[in-house]
């Protein structure tokens, strides 16, 4: 495996390109593509997308983890372009400079919660995009949703959670195995803070079609924790799909939590995305 | 700005060298960056420190140690005997690449510590400049574990804590262990006389006091800053912006020539 520093798009854009030996390298297979969660930088939450590049390459696959334009290393732009299509421009560049780097502009996107929009806005529209993995993507509460949610008032780690956000602030700063001091004052209203534009369900359906007939491979990873998700039926329920098409799959983590936090769960999601690319995306093995 | 791999080629580290604009000054500025979960939340800071000190002409060089971020290696490398040495190749990288005599190191936390026992291997480090320090690493531990408790508590993992994890990352007892024994109080072998120690806090910490009195007794000039902060109180995921910390540092480092 070797890494590179790289550069695209007259210099503004700074990125990491990771390759495998050239002996293991799948040369046909589209390169792995990554950038921003939130505000992170192209590392990503916990270092996830080092791993996931390193473990792609040790399965012959090349990524390149970028940062989008005003993030992370990357110079922003001077124009006055909304979010998602300077985040698209950047994409776009990051094709061009792949197929000048590695002689195609072929991609398997990766997003992972609001880098999503991104990945689904090319991967419906955009030829170069061969496969696309949504983590923590877009998803609608169901009838189906409801009808499971009170399986949750059945996890302990919830009546911890709630006892322990009911001890009085005087408390707070004693010691003991569950002291929260300035900790648990700082969680008070974070389920607010995340909030994005989702397409409509309708308007989704549509791009899974469009996906779906241009032979995007599809990836989706769900978590259960306290994400809008807890079945792998209710993409289904809200696609109104009544099977998954054949480019699509699906893995529903019930245990992980949005931002993956631990070791075991980012591993086992690196593992999944590792085994889609070289059964689905790109089954030919290296000659 | 430019990012490139260097160092050993068994242990490539990742970079970022800002190059200086306008007239270039003979001292270049290493930023050490603090550790765990707190490397992730400084790196927008970083980047503002490094164009701030860069527009004042500056060379300046921020980069991962060796089995975080861009860099290679896996945590299991990652003790704070090899963050300073990976400091000691960085800090020769930038005198090469970005062509200075001199240097400031500017430390955050953890990276305050790596600053302070670094700069005594570097004979060409001016002034040493620490970033709300860390002072004792096993008071530096127990906060990691009491956010590393709050965090499994939010995120729904209370009843079972793996071993050799903290905050979300792999932490092996080599970096455990390693950090444990770090006390800047015992770091008298730091090579430049001039430390300047900024705390973002409306009272000086009783154990930053007895940092600058150890420091001040082994015949170094110790300078304090208090600055203010308008960081969110310490949700562990909110992104650090530090301005008047930057403004702050800024002015101190050019203060170094």
């Amino acid at each position: 495996m070797s890494e590179h520093a790289v550069s695209f798009a007259g210099g503004r854009l700074l990125g990491v390109l990771t390759e495998p030996d050239p002996a293991r390298a799948r040369k046909a297979a589209p390169t792995v593509v990554s950038s921003n969660v939130g505000v992170n930088h192209h590392v990503g939450p916990y270092r996830f997308f080092v791993d996931l590049s390193r473990a792609l390459a040790d399965r012959g696959f090349a990524s390149l983890r970028f940062d989008q334009s005003g993030f992370g290393n990357s110079a922003a732009r001077k124009d006055t372009l909304p979010a998602l299509e300077r985040a698209k421009d950047d994409h776009v560049e990051a094709m061009k400079f792949l197929a000048t780097r590695r002689g195609s502009p072929s991609i398997a996107a990766v997003g992972f919660c609001s880098s999503v929009d991104v990945v689904h806005r090319l991967a419906a529209t955009d030829e170069r995009v061969a496969a696309a993995c949504f983590v923590e993507g877009y998803s609608f509460r169901t009838r189906g949703f409801y009808l499971r949610y009170p399986k949750r008032y059945f996890e302990r780690a919830r009546w911890i959670r709630l006892a322990a956000r009911r001890v009085p602030k005087v408390l707070h700063r004693l010691p003991g195995a569950w002291n929260l001091g300035r900790y648990s004052a700082a969680f008070a209203g974070q389920d607010e803070v995340f909030v994005r534009d989702y397409p409509e369900p309708a308007a989704l359906r549509r791009d899974y079609d469009a996906m779906n007939a241009r032979g995007v491979h599809q990836l989706f990873v769900y978590v259960g924790g306290d994400s809008a998700f807890n079945h792998e039926r209710q993409f289904l329920e809200f696609t109104g799909q009544r099977a998954f098409a054949r480019t699509q799959r699906l893995v529903f983590l019930p245990k992980a939590d949005h931002t993956l936090f631990r070791v075991a769960d980012r591993a086992d999601v690196v593992a999944r995305i590792c085994d889609w690319m070289e059964r689905d995306v790109s089954p030919t093995r290296p000659t | 700005m430019a990012a490139l791999f260097f160092g050993p080629r068994a242990q490539q580290l990742y970079g970022v060298l800002e190059s200086p604009s306008g007239r270039a000054r003979k001292t270049g500025v290493l930023l050490l960056q603090p550790g765990v979960h707190e490397y992730m939340r400084a790196h927008w800071a970083f980047r503002s420190l490094a164009g701030a000190l860069a527009a004042r002409g500056f060379a300046v060089l921020r980069f991962d140690y060796r089995g975080t971020g861009d860099s290679a290696g896996e945590p299991e490398a990652t003790t704070f005997e090899a963050c300073v040495d990976d400091a000691c190749v960085a800090a020769e990288e930038l005198r090469d690449a970005g062509m200075v005599q001199d240097l400031v190191l500017i430390g955050m936390r953890l990276g305050a510590a790596v600053a302070l026992r670094a700069s005594a291997k570097l004979p060409f480090a001016r002034r040493v400049l620490l970033w709300n320090p860390i002072v004792t690493g096993r008071a530096y531990l127990e906060e990691l574990e009491q956010m590393d408790r709050a965090l499994r508590l939010q995120l729904l993992h209370a009843l079972h804590a793996p071993e050799r994890e903290l905050g979300g990352y792999r932490f092996p007892d080599a970096a455990r262990d390693s950090i444990a024994r770090v006390d800047l109080r015992e770091e008298r072998a730091a090579r430049p006389r001039r430390v300047e120690i900024f705390v973002e806090s409306a009272e000086t910490p009783p154990a930053i006091a007895a940092l600058a009195s150890s420091l001040v007794r082994s015949g170094h000039t110790v300078k304090s800053h208090r600055v203010s902060s308008s960081e969110p109180a310490a949700f562990p995921d909110a992104a650090l912006l530090a301005q008047e910390a930057i403004r702050t540092l800024v002015a101190r480092a050019e203060a170094a020539e």
